[in-house]
């Protein structure tokens, strides 16, 4: 008996090591792919039903008034900073007499079908490199607002990680009262906040202030908002304040996203 | 005769199957969206140690290795971390039950629970490690954090709450019922 169950675990490991071999060599590409189109349905079913109940455990108002609140209020925060940004770019064509074509974004909606075992601030997207998907890429709400960035890809599936996770950065502007926009870095706290870096000493940044995207990294265009200032942080000795941020949506309340495909040129005529 | 059994078998076969599906998914994209600190239940493990203890040491292994690979699949960790980890902890588990706690009490089933679960902990760190020193990725951060700290102690629990309830449900039925497991 043990002789035998001796066997089948050598002839497992054998067998898992030649998967692997198989998947790193992409050999595996077609397997994989039919059984996470298998998977996939049953996973997004379940994420729904767990989404639905989660409402056993969140408070306070309706689930139907909160979602409108919140879309209301994250529309027209988005819309604002959509208008300050023509405002400032229209200023740049009336002084250069240029002409610049309205940046158009590819859009992929992807579903959220679960999160990674071992981190929840991993989201598991059904789309992947077959449907155009690169690491990098920025994902947003059906809303407009940044939801996080693709960090894996596989051939029909990614991972994206949220604002909320220590090992997600980008560079940010804030848009507030002060007549520049001022810059720095934001990066994840533990999973529960965002927290804003690098802010110079001299810049003026208030509460409600928001935040987006500076368009400084690959494949992050400018303008996408991820939050709003909530406190700000600066000692008289430090070179760089801080600001934590408050995200604009619920990151548990997402179902349907956006993933940002690569645009296409902006033309100058 | 013959094909009566085959069937059967191959019924079981099914059944056990689905059954591996339906605790992956449900680890995957249920648990994973509860609050803390009940995102940190592994469904996966305590099931695993069950089989692995009181029902079948080679079921144990292949169910570790079939729910590994649908995780690993999902999975932001590179790909075989996983199924190595649930495997080699289901040999660290048996090894310490033919050895230590041979008796299938709920006792020994707790405490091989227990040991299991740190075990996996251990060799998911390890591999952690490793991806780090080689600079495949950075996930350590996220292991030495206070809350982490705090929702494995709650794994632990979890883990041992439902290894108890299975071994309780196994016994009551047991004597009426043969498991699907078996």
């Amino acid at each position: 008996m043990r002789a035998r169950i001796k066997k089948s675990g050598l002839i497992l490991f054998l067998i898992l090591f030649i998967i692997i071999v198989l998947h790193y060599s992409k050999l595996l590409s077609p397997v994989e792919i039919l059984a996470v189109r298998f998977l996939s349905p049953f996973g997004s079913g379940i994420y729904n039903f767990g989404q639905k109940i989660q409402i056993l455990w969140r408070s306070d108002i309706s689930r139907g008034d909160y979602e409108k609140l919140l879309e209301e209020r994250n529309k027209l925060i988005v819309e604002n900073v959509e208008l300050q940004i023509l405002k400032q770019e229209n200023q740049v064509l009336r002084e250069a007499l240029n002409f610049i074509e309205e940046n158009r974004y590819n859009f992929l909606a992807a579903k959220i079908i679960g999160r990674d075992p071992l981190s929840p601030n991993y989201f598991i997207l059904n789309k992947g490199t077959a449907d155009g998907v690169e690491n990098n890429l920025p994902v947003i709400s059906e809303g407009g607002v940044l939801v996080g960035k693709v960090v894996k890809t596989g051939e029909k599936t990614s991972v994206m990680l949220i604002p909320t996770d220590a090992n997600f950065q980008t560079a940010v502007l804030i848009l507030g009262k002060s007549k520049g926009n001022t810059s720095g870095l934001v990066r994840g706290e533990k999973g529960l906040g965002i927290k804003m870096e690098f802010i110079p000493q001299d810049e003026t940044i208030g509460k409600d202030d928001v935040i987006l995207t500076s368009g400084l990294e690959l494949y992050m265009p400018k303008g996408l908002v991820i939050g709003k200032v909530s406190e700000v942080s600066k000692e008289a000795r430090e070179i760089f304040g801080e600001a934590t941020i408050t995200p604009l949506v619920s990151y548990e309340d997402l179902n349907i996203v956006m993933v940002l495909l690569p645009r296409e040129e902006s033309v100058l005529e | 005769m013959l094909k009566l059994e085959r069937s059967r078998y191959l019924l079981k076969i099914l059944g056990n199957a689905s059954l591996i599906i339906l605790f992956s998914l449900l680890q995957i994209s249920f648990f994973t969206i509860l609050p803390w600190p009940f995102n940190y239940f592994n469904l996966i493990l305590s099931v695993v140690f069950f089989i692995t203890i009181i029902l079948n040491y080679g079921m144990g292994l292949w169910f570790a290795v079939s729910a590994g690979l649908i995780l690993d699949l999902f999975s932001f960790l590179n790909f075989g971390t996983l199924t190595i980890s649930l495997l080699l902890t289901v040999i660290a588990v048996n090894f310490l039950f033919d050895n230590f706690f041979t008796n299938k009490s709920l006792y020994s089933l707790i405490i091989l629970g227990f040991l299991g679960n740190l075990v996996y902990i251990i060799i998911l760190l390890v591999f952690n490690f490793a991806y780090f020193i080689f600079g495949i990725n950075n996930n350590l951060n996220k292991f030495f954090t206070l809350s982490n700290f705090y929702g494995l102690l709650w794994q632990f629990f979890f883990n041992i709450l439902l290894l108890s309830a299975l071994f309780l449900i196994f016994n009551f039925l047991s004597k009426k019922l043969k498991s699907v497991f078996y």
